[in-house]
């Protein structure tokens, strides 16, 4: 492609993978020269540009399927799509399940004759003596997860039935499909999720300082940051996070400490106090 | 109203910091009030007021929580209180619904689940309608809610107020033709017309007082800021039940954690600050101890029973 | 003008300009900790205000307000975790500008954006309070507990449709959302929800321990088991005024979100949410390039944090006009108008003018404040990008603890909010949007109280619409879906992949 500036070369690149070259009215693009090896050394004319007589090649990407640049942001189905959406079907699922006797549908006040019902809404009919209070039933406490579970049961369904739609097309061309991998990465996510929960149960025992302080130097050495320098880094700044919120901003933490109340009375109050 | 309040929050001096010079073996620890309503109502500044005053006299910090309940009343903030410990760090500020309804619906409190320290208000509760509603009085009301809907808004199907409002309207021989629990009733509920009557504190409707029909107030006595309203037990004939506000502890905690709350709220409600808003408002500041207000509280108990009585006919 | 005057002097207080530095500041830096929102800094705050004078609480409060927004905007950016929720989409675009090495320019984009915003809600605010103050009092009358339904309903809807590509994935994440905010027992309605008898769930889900959750700890579950990267080179230089700069040139989209937050302000029970998504999705529709929403749009950008930090100043104006308080963080400032002596309504023109005059000036300072401030720290408070992600990521894991527990004292909360991170991470892996999650708890919980509060007066089904909020409300809902159906099908067979 020697003596093409820049832009003509894109414009052959782009030519060249993307079918919508558009030629002006009346006429057509010209075929491939039977020679390939003129086809782009130094020849000035590209395969794809237009002359005035209509040739017998006709592209086959219809010309208004243009390639836009938001399809090259499109969302796409990742990896784990459809371990997810088995999931969030089977949350609907338990949410379908249980709206028979959880949400009050099983103590309903519905009108007996429900047509009669909707007729004397839209004013078609006029019952004798009171017909419901439309708000009555919205009333119920079945009636707002009945939308929700109209919302969820058929997104679900579609959810589930496109990431399997995905999930096959992942599968014909061997693209990485597996649930071990998934697995793996949720399982990282769980060490950590411990971690927190460790440290929930560790507040009540030894106090806010001192969990915070053990929890904030343990995970910066659990990941990696080992050096003396990190060290006093994660204590400081744990220190300082302590001090900020509990000394100054007095924000709730748990008040029933175990180590609190070991320590002696003016001691113990200050620390309750302040830590 | 400004000045004084402006007095009452001048007069606290700010001691936080430092440490809690032991006076007393209570309090020896942060002292949280539990409010579970919105700010700004009638007990919601009274507590703030024993707040202050406990921090003031005892160097212990002493701070006033919120905990509306949305539109289950003041039952989730009663619950928070009833699940804290027995130490007297924290203390409800509690309606008559909590000791008086709170048994009888299926959520966790007893009837000895709470001690009361004291009862220090009575709200001025009204039955208000916009002020181009067809009536002026129950008896008006009731002829109107014959052929007509009527709506009530109320703060929840089981609390006191709601239920001497129906028991008034089976008095007197009409019915809502509906109801609505709302987390807030004040003048925009009438304006926009969310309810044709509604049940609530004169705090609330302060604003556009002048313009809306009060109907009556529930109470024993009629308020004296509202002339010519009368009681709705004067008008419908249902007892005299008063609702009221007072501040309680949980079941088990000590006698002396009981005896300094009643002692710096007793001083609070007698201070000119309370007794100023008492005048200027309408609602009725005053002490009750614990005995006392155990009394009122069976008696209260009584009514209650009696209203509902009333209502399943 | 006396009046103006008088107000004007109420701020020269030492006492009450120091507040407003600290409530400026702090709001700035606990905005900027995600996890830590305005929320939770204003519950701290008010049981401080009965020892300070009327005013000097107020400002306090409302420079953590007001700053926080700000402060949101910076961890939203940098960090994809958004500081405060209501900083929720600027994560969208902020994040995504991040990524490609213009973190600066995305600051001071937000920045410059913020204060237009902040300022305009507050002049307008002030205009309108002078000018329609008396007919205030009408417009509030219209707006009942089913108009508020409606505009909860449409904010649903626009969420929805704002999410042009994966509609059915967010409609599906919205209903979740919704689920949750309805679990619980409300033994005075007789209403009783998926609690399974199981205590903890009788007071359901609190809003921030699900945000913490999804927002915060997803983010941090994220970090930690990712990698550190080598952020690219955040040349964060120019200052703020760049960001105005580039705002001249988006002049149309940065005057639409500003109304809109402001509108959306004055709407009761709306607040910054659906004002961050009307505008949002506005700008979007205007836009000549909506692909680029979600992806580094500065219009995107402009539309969230203009159309956020309008709001508290216009929230303002139902709160003193009506006594209405225009989104949860301004009702919990009521308390200190009612302890400052300040009733709320009509006639808090009269009688206090010069107190309006000091709130509203009060609010400009504020802004103004954080914008120098910004100036000067911008280059320090963006070196956070260079914290390593894993060590950040526990930090804010730390952080979410004390945010949660502070809320309901219950350390049950904190597992269920790392149990909503754990769904959050899973969700940020597949790329899902985490805010319709959210969205349907907030809008969720707000459809469901007005519903069964404006239930009383629902005889007919017809009466849900037949006011004239409600009825143009639901007129535009329906032309949503109509729109969202349409586009649904205008779009099917396109292969996904």
């Amino acid at each position: 492609m020697v003596g093409r500036s820049d832009g003509e070369l894109l414009s052959v690149v782009k030519a060249f993978y993307f079918c919508p070259h558009r030629c002006p009215a009346g006429q057509a693009m010209k075929a491939f020269p039977k020679d390939y090896e003129t086809l782009f050394m130094f020849s000035e004319h590209t395969p794809f540009s237009c002359e005035a007589e209509a040739s017998d090649f006709k592209s086959e990407c219809p010309p208004d399927k243009k390639v836009k640049k938001e399809d090259l942001f499109k969302f796409k189905r990742g990896r784990g799509d459809l371990h997810v959406s088995v999931v969030t079907f089977g949350l609907a699922a338990f949410f379908l399940a249980f709206f028979w006797t959880e949400t009050g549908w099983n103590t309903r006040k519905l009108p007996d004759e429900f047509g009669l019902y909707l007729a004397h809404q839209f004013g078609l009919v006029d019952l004798e003596g009171r017909g419901m209070r439309f708000g009555r039933i919205l009333k119920q406490s079945w009636f707002a997860p009945m939308l929700c579970v109209l919302i969820l049961v058929p997104t679900t369904i579609w959810n589930l039935r496109a990431s399997w739609q995905v999930h096959r097309w992942r599968k014909r061309f061997l693209q990485p499909t597996g649930i071990g991998y998934e697995l793996e990465k949720y399982a990282a996510a769980l060490e950590f999720v411990g971690y927190f929960i460790g440290y929930t149960v560790l507040v009540p025992i030894l106090g806010y300082l001192v969990s915070t302080l053990a929890l904030g130097s343990y995970l910066t050495w659990r990941l990696g940051y080992r050096t003396r320098r990190w060290g006093c880094i994660s204590l400081l700044s744990s220190f300082a996070i302590v001090l900020l919120f509990r000394t100054f901003l007095q924000i709730k933490t748990p008040g029933n400490i175990w180590l609190y109340d070991q320590l002696p009375g003016t001691l113990r109050s200050y620390m309750l106090t302040y830590f | 109203m400004k000045k004084l309040l402006t007095i009452a929050a001048l007069a606290a001096t700010t001691s936080l910091g430092g440490l809690a010079p032991a006076l007393a073996e209570y309090p020896d620890a942060p002292v949280q009030f539990i409010v579970p309503w919105p700010p700004g109502d009638f007990e919601d500044i009274l507590t703030r007021m024993i707040a202050a005053d406990m921090q003031e006299e005892t160097g212990v910090a002493a701070s006033v929580v919120n905990k509306p309940g949305g539109g289950d009343g003041p039952f989730p903030g009663a619950l928070e209180v009833l699940a804290g410990p027995t130490d007297g760090s924290v203390v409800g500020s509690f309606v008559i619904g909590v000791p008086v309804v709170g048994p009888k619906i299926d959520i966790g409190i007893d009837e000895d689940s709470f001690v009361p320290v004291g009862i220090f208000l009575t709200y001025p509760f009204v039955l208000a309608a916009s002020g181009d509603a067809p009536y002026t009085n129950m008896a008006e009301l009731a002829t109107y809610a014959q052929g007509n809907d009527v709506v009530l808004g109320h703060f929840g199907g089981g609390l006191t107020p709601t239920k001497a409002s129906f028991a008034a309207a089976k008095k007197l021989d009409f019915e809502f033709a509906d109801d609505a629990a709302f987390d807030m009733l004040d003048c925009n509920t009438l304006s926009s017309g969310d309810a044709d009557v509604i049940n609530t504190t004169l705090a609330l409707i302060e604003p556009c007082l002048g313009e809306i029909n009060v109907l009556a107030n529930i109470g024993s006595d009629p308020i004296a800021k509202l002339d010519g309203v009368q009681t709705l037990s004067a008008q419908s004939g249902i007892n005299d039940l008063e609702l009221w506000n007072g501040l309680f502890v949980k079941k088990g905690t000590p006698q002396e954690v009981v005896d300094v709350l009643a002692q710096i709220a007793e001083a609070t409600m007698a201070s000119d600050e309370a007794q100023t808003l008492m005048r200027e408002t309408g609602a009725r500041v005053y002490w009750q101890g614990m005995a006392e207000a155990q009394a009122r509280i069976a008696v209260d108990r009584d009514k209650s029973d009696e209203l509902d009585a009333i209502i399943a006919q | 003008m006396e009046a103006f005057l008088a107000g004007l002097n109420n701020l020269m207080d030492p006492h009450v300009l120091i507040a407003i530095a600290l409530g400026s500041i702090g709001g700035l830096m606990i905005g900027a900790v995600p996890g830590i929102g305005p929320a939770i800094a204003i519950a701290i705050l008010l049981p401080a205000t009965v020892f300070l004078e009327d005013l000097v609480s107020l400002v306090l409060l409302l420079g953590v307000y007001g700053a926080s927004m700000y402060g949101g905007a910076i961890p939203a950016i940098l960090i994809n975790t958004p500081g405060t929720p209501v900083n929720a989409l600027t994560t969208y675009d902020g994040f995504a500008l991040t990524r490609r090495g213009e973190a600066g320019r995305a600051l001071s984009l937000a920045y410059a954006a913020s204060f237009f915003g902040g300022c305009f809600s507050i002049i307008a605010a002030l205009l309108a309070l002078f000018a329609f103050g008396p007919y205030l009092r009408d417009l509030g009358a219209l707006f009942g507990q089913r108009d508020i339904l409606m505009a909860a309903v449409l904010g649903s809807v626009l969420l929805i449709a704002a999410h042009r590509q994966n509609m059915g994935i967010a409609a599906m994440l919205y209903g979740f959302g919704f689920l949750i905010a309805l679990i619980g027992r409300q033994s005075t309605r007789k209403i009783d929800r998926y609690t399974f008898d199981i205590e903890y769930l009788f007071s359901g889900f609190n809003l921030i321990v699900v945000i913490v959750g999804i927002f915060a700890l997803s983010q941090a579950l994220n970090l930690m088991t990712g990698k550190d990267d080598d952020p690219p080179e955040a040349r964060v230089s120019g200052g703020v005024l760049r960001g105005f700069t580039e705002l001249l040139g988006n002049k149309l989209v940065c005057f639409m979100s500003a109304c809109y937050g402001t509108i959306m302000g004055i709407i009761p029970g709306v607040g910054e949410f659906v004002a961050q998504f009307f505008s949002y999705s506005t700008a979007r529709a205007l836009s000549k390039q909506p692909a680029r929403f979600g992806h580094g749009s500065p219009e995107g950008l402009i539309a969230s944090e203009t159309a956020n930090n309008a709001v508290p100043a216009a929230a303002m104006i139902p709160l003193l006009a009506l006594g209405v308080p225009g989104e949860a963080l301004t009702a919990m400032m009521m308390v200190v108008f009612f302890d400052a002596g300040i009733k709320p309504g009509p006639d808090v023109f009269e009688n206090n003018p010069d107190f309006l005059f000091s709130l509203f000036m009060a609010l400009l300072i504020i802004n103004g404040l954080v914008l120098l401030t910004l100036l000067v720290s911008t280059r320090y408070i963006a070196k956070m990008i260079y914290i390593p992600n894993r060590f950040l990521g526990a930090f804010i894991m730390i952080l979410s603890f004390v945010g949660v527990y502070s809320i309901r004292n219950s350390l049950v909360d904190c597992v269920f909010a790392v149990v909503f991170g754990f769904f959050g991470f899973a969700l940020r892996r597949l790329d899902w949007p985490l805010v319709p999650v959210v969205l349907g708890l907030v809008l969720g919980s707000i459809i469901v109280e007005r519903l069964s509060a404006g239930a009383g007066k629902i005889k007919f089904m017809i009466d849900l619409v037949n006011r004239p909020v409600s009825g143009t409300l639901s007129a535009i809902i329906v032309l949503v879906i109509g729109y969202i159906i349409w586009s649904a099908i205008k779009n099917r067979g396109i292969n996904p992949q």
